[in-house]
C-alpha cells in the first residue's frame, strides 16, 4: 500500500462507495429484512416441486424465450434456488442473478443462455415512466447479457445505481429502461415487463421487450 | 450461409486479385521453415517467433518517405490484433468477429471474405483473433465459438469445420495457428471461467482431430501430483498465443496462462503445467519438456507468449537458446535441446518487480515475497500489474543487430486480494475467485512517480541476450503501449500500441522514432512485411480494444483527468510504402 498510489476509488466509473460488490456473491445480496423471513418458506415451495435430484424436463421449454406467467429462480449466492417474491429485494441494493422458470414446473429456462436476466428492487419515484411500466412494486427484471459483446453483467455501481458490464465497460441505467450510460454498448439492456401474483411471486407480464444478446458488430 | 456467403463472394472476384488468388502457391512444411523474404506466411514472419522481415527496401534514411498505398475496411470494431499474412501478393487477414479477407496485397481490392456466424448466446470476454494460418491450398482460423475452421485460399469456401471445444463451458479460442507437418495445432483460452486448457491438433486436410494435450495433467499423468483434490478440473492454464517451433527437433513450444480461478489457496501446489512454456512433440502431442516460470501463481501473470528461439551466448557458451519476456517483470533465458528438456540459464528483471525474493540460479525456481502475494483473505499491492511486465504483444528479434525488443509496461502496479470466499463454479461464467469490481479498480500507478507530470508507461526496451544488458530504451508516457513489433533488415521497428492513434518506425539501433503516422484507430495489431514485383510494403491493422482499451479506462481514472485521451473503434487494414 505504501509503494503506491491510486485514485481509483475517487473515480466515478469505477468506485462502488468503496463496497466492492459482484451482484450475486456478496454476502447480503440486496436481501430486505422482510425478505429473510420468507426466505426459507420460498425455498421450501421450490423443494416442493421436485427440483432437486430429479430429471429436468425435456429442453424445449427450457430453451424458450422467457414466456408470459413465468416465475424468476435466483441462481447464485445465499438466496440460490429461491424464487423472487415482491418483497425479497432491498430497495437500492445488488442485483441478483437468475433465470426465468416454468409456470408448470419451476424449471430455469437456462438452456438459452440470453434468458440470463438481473433482479432489483429501485424507488419507483427514481424511475422514468417506462421503467415504471415494466416494473412491479419496484421491481425489475433486465438481461444480464451485455448488448455489446454478451458478457454476463457483474456489477454494480451502487451509488450511481447503475448495472456494468466488467467485460468492455459498457454502462446501463436500470432507472431509465436499461439505457447506455456509457461505455462501447449502443443497445439498451431489454428487460421483461413484471407483475406480482396472487401468491406474491414476481411473474413475467409479457416476453423481452427485445430480443437479448450481444450485438454482431 | 457460411458455404453461400463465400461463395457469392468468390463469383465477385475481379481483376488482378482474383488472377493472382488462382495461381495460389501452395504452402509447404519447406517453405514454412525456409520462407521467402517478399512473403508473410505466419504470426511472427518465421517459426522461431522472431517477428523479423529481412526486405531491406525502406530503410532508417528514406523511411520519412513512407506513405499510404491502400486501406480497407473491416466493418467491426474492438481489438485487431493479426498480422496481414501474405503469400504472393495475395493477402489473408483476419478480424475479431472472425471475418478472413483475401485482398490483392498490392491494390487492396478484395478476392473474397469469409464471415464467421458467431452464435447469439456467446459471452466474448475477448473479442479478437491473432491471425490465420497458411499451409498447402488451405487458410486456417479458430474462432471465438471454439472451432477450427479450413477454408480454400481460392475461393474462401469452407473446407471443413472442426470443434475446439465448447463454448458453452467458456472455451473459445482467439489464437493463430501454428501449421507444421500435416497438422494445424492451437489452443484454448477461458482462464477466467474455470476451464482445463489444452492444446489441440487437427489433420490439416481432414480437420480430424490428431492430438490432444491438457495442460493440466489428469490422474496418473506427469505432473498430477502438483495439484490436490479436483482443483485440477478448473485448474486454467490456457493457451491464447501460437506456439514457435523447432523445425529440426519437431518440438513446438507454447506458453501456458495462470492457473484457475486467480487465488492460490484454490490449487494449492506448484500446478504444472500453468506458467511454464512446454516442449510438445508435433506429431504426437507428447509433453517433452517444460520449465515452468513461477509455481501456484497468484498475480493472473499468464505465461502464453511462446518463448522466441534464438540463440545467444552465456559465460563463453552458445546456447540454443529460448527466451520469454515474462509477464511476472523477468526475462527468462534458457536452453532448448533435441529431445525436449528444457534448461534454465537466467533470469533477468527488466520491469519493477517486488513479488519475488530470489530465483534459484539453478533450476529458476522463484520465491515468493507473501506481502506481494494476494490470497483468499489477503489484499495486497503487487508490481508489475496484473496485466505484467509484459502481455501479450510479442517480442522481436533482429539478426543484424543481434538485439532482442519487448513492449513493457512500466511503473504499474496492482492492488487485489481475495473477499474472503470463491463463488460456485457454473461452465461457461466467470470463476476467478475476485470480485470483478475489485478487478476494476486494482491499477495502481508506483508511488516513485509524480503524476502531476506525464508518466513513464510504455516502454520499449532492447536487450542483448549476450550480455543480459538493457542497450537502450524509449518511453511512452500516459498510454498504455499494446505494442507487437516487426523488426526489419532495414534497421527499423514498426508498432503501435499507444492511444495516440500512431503507427511509428523506429531505428532499431538506439529507438529514436523517425516516423509517425495517425491511424483511424489505435494500433494493437501485429504489423507485417512483404514486397511484390521488389517493392517493399509495410502493413498492419487498425482498431483498438480489448485489454488494450481495459487499461485505458483504468490508467483514465487514476491520472489526472485529461491526460489519457480516449481511442476512437473501428477497424481497418493499411499497406504503406516509400515513394
Amino acid at each position: 500500500m505504501n509503494d503506491v498510489r491510486g485514485k481509483a476509488a475517487e473515480a466515478e466509473n469505477i468506485s462502488d462507495d468503496n463496497d466492492p460488490c459482484c451482484c450475486t456473491e456478496c454476502d447480503d445480496e440486496g436481501l430486505s429484512r422482510r425478505a429473510v423471513m420468507g426466505y426459507g418458506a420460498a425455498i421450501a415451495a421450490v423443494g416442493g416441486l421436485g427440483l432437486s435430484g430429479t430429471a429436468r424436463a425435456s429442453e424445449g421449454p427450457l430453451n424458450m424465450p422467457v414466456q408470459p406467467g413465468d416465475r424468476f429462480m435466483i441462481t447464485r449466492g445465499k438466496m440460490k434456488k429461491t424464487l423472487l417474491t415482491a418483497d425479497l429485494l432491498e430497495t437500492g441494493g445488488k442485483p441478483v442473478e437468475g433465470f426465468p422458470v416454468t409456470p408448470d414446473t419451476n424449471e430455469p429456462r437456462d438452456v438459452y443462455r440470453n434468458n440470463r436476466v438481473l433482479m432489483l428492487k429501485l424507488d419507483t419515484a427514481s424511475m422514468d415512466a417506462e421503467t415504471k411500466g415494466l416494473s412491479a412494486d419496484g421491481n425489475l427484471v433486465y438481461s444480464a447479457i451485455c448488448t455489446h459483446k454478451g458478457c454476463t453483467i457483474k456489477s454494480w455501481m451502487k451509488k450511481q445505481q447503475h448495472l456494468r458490464c466488467h467485460c468492455h465497460l459498457s454502462v446501463f441505467n436500470p432507472l431509465s429502461g436499461g439505457s447506455v450510460e456509457s461505455g462501447p454498448a449502443r443497445r439498451q439492456l431489454p428487460a421483461v415487463p413484471i407483475e406480482i401474483d396472487a401468491e406474491g411471486y414476481v411473474v413475467a407480464a409479457a416476453g423481452w421487450t427485445e430480443t437479448p444478446g450481444a450485438a454482431t458488430k | 450461409m457460411r458455404r453461400t456467403l463465400a461463395a457469392a463472394a468468390a463469383l465477385m472476384m475481379l481483376g488482378t486479385g482474383a488472377a493472382v488468388a488462382q495461381n495460389l502457391n501452395p504452402v509447404t512444411d519447406a517453405r514454412l521453415q525456409n520462407p521467402e523474404p517478399h512473403n508473410w506466411l505466419q504470426w511472427r514472419g518465421n517459426y522461431e517467433g522472431w517477428g523479423y522481415s529481412p526486405l531491406d527496401e525502406i530503410t532508417t534514411e528514406n523511411v520519412k518517405n513512407l506513405r499510404p498505398v491502400w486501406t480497407f475496411a473491416t466493418g467491426v470494431t474492438e481489438g485487431h490484433q493479426a498480422p496481414p499474412m501474405v503469400n504472393d501478393g495475395v493477402m489473408y487477414v483476419s478480424t475479431p468477429q472472425n471475418q478472413v479477407f483475401a485482398l490483392d496485397a498490392v491494390t487492396g481490392n478484395e478476392i473474397w471474405r469469409y464471415l464467421h456466424e458467431i452464435p447469439g448466446d456467446l459471452f466474448q470476454l475477448h473479442p479478437t483473433n491473432r491471425g490465420v494460418g497458411l499451409y498447402g491450398d488451405k487458410v486456417y482460423m479458430a474462432t471465438v465459438d471454439a472451432r477450427m475452421v479450413a477454408l480454400d485460399a481460392k475461393t474462401g469456401n469452407v473446407v471443413w469445420n472442426s470443434p475446439i471445444g465448447d463454448y458453452k463451458a467458456g472455451y473459445y479460442a482467439t489464437l493463430s495457428p501454428l501449421v507444421a507437418e500435416g497438422k494445424v495445432v492451437v489452443g484454448v483460452s477461458g482462464g477466467e471461467y474455470g476451464i482445463r486448457g489444452y492444446v489441440i491438433a487437427f489433420d490439416s486436410e481432414t480437420g480430424a482431430e490428431a492430438w490432444r494435450t491438457h495442460t493440466v495433467p489428469g490422474p496418473g499423468e506427469p505432473g498430477h501430483d502438483t495439484w490436490k483434490g479436483d482443483s485440477w478440473k478448473t485448474g486454467g492454464g490456457s493457451v491464447w498465443m501460437q506456439g514457435n517451433y523447432d523445425a529440426d527437433a519437431k518440438l513446438a513450444y507454447f506458453g501456458t496462462g495462470n492457473g484457475g480461478p486467480w487465488i492460490p489457496e484454490a490449487r494449492p501446489g506448484d500446478n504444472l503445467y500453468t506458467t511454464s512454456v512446454i516442449a510438445l512433440d508435433i506429431n504426437t502431442g507428447e509433453i517433452k519438456g517444460h520449465h515452468q516460470y513461477h509455481w501456484n501463481d497468484a498475480w493472473d501473470w499468464d505465461e502464453v507468449s511462446a518463448p522466441v528461439l534464438m540463440d545467444f551466448e552465456r559465460d563463453g557458451r552458445k546456447v540454443k537458446g529460448l527466451v520469454h519476456a515474462g509477464r511476472n517483470g523477468f526475462i527468462w533465458s534458457m536452453e532448448r535441446t533435441d529431445e525436449g528438456p528444457i534448461n534454465f540459464v537466467a533470469a533477468d528483471k527488466y520491469v519493477r518487480q517486488n513479488a519475488f525474493t530470489s530465483i534459484d540460479p539453478e533450476t529458476g525456481r522463484p520465491s515468493y515475497n507473501e506481502s506481494a502475494t494476494p490470497g483468499l483473505n489477503r489484499v495486497v499491492t503487487f508490481c508489475p500489474s496484473l496485466w505484467g511486465g509484459k502481455d501479450w504483444p510479442m517480442e522481436a528479434y533482429s539478426p543484424r543487430t543481434g538485439l532482442l525488443y519487448i513492449p513493457s509496461h512500466e511503473n504499474l502496479c496492482s492492488e487485489l486480494g481475495g473477499s474472503g470466499e470463491i463463488e460456485d463454479y457454473e461452465p461457461g461464467q466467470l470463476y476467478i475467485g475476485i470480485p470483478i469490481d475489485v478487478i476494476l479498480s486494482s491499477l495502481r500507478i508506483h508511488e516513485s512517480q509524480d503524476t502531476s507530470k506525464p508518466v513513464t508507461i510504455g516502454k520499449l526496451q532492447a536487450w542483448d541476450m549476450n550480455t543480459g544488458k538493457m542497450v537502450w530504451a524509449t518511453d511512452f508516457k500516459d498510454t498504455p503501449f499494446w505494442a507487437p513489433l516487426l523488426a526489419t533488415g532495414g534497421d527499423l521497428l514498426f508498432t503501435g500500441g499507444t492511444v495516440d492513434r500512431m503507427f511509428r518506425a523506429m531505428d532499431a539501433r538506439n529507438g529514436e522514432i523517425l516516423w509517425e503516422h495517425p491511424m483511424p484507430s489505435g494500433v494493437t495489431a501485429t504489423p507485417a512485411s512483404f514486397a511484390v514485383d521488389g517493392k517493399q510494403y509495410i502493413a498492419v491493422q487498425s482498431g483498438w480494444g480489448v485489454d488494450a482499451e481495459r487499461m485505458r479506462g483504468l490508467l483514465a481514472s487514476i491520472l489526472p483527468e485529461g491526460r489519457v485521451p480516449t481511442v476512437p473503434q473501428g477497424g481497418s487494414i493499411h499497406v504503406f510504402a516509400v515513394d
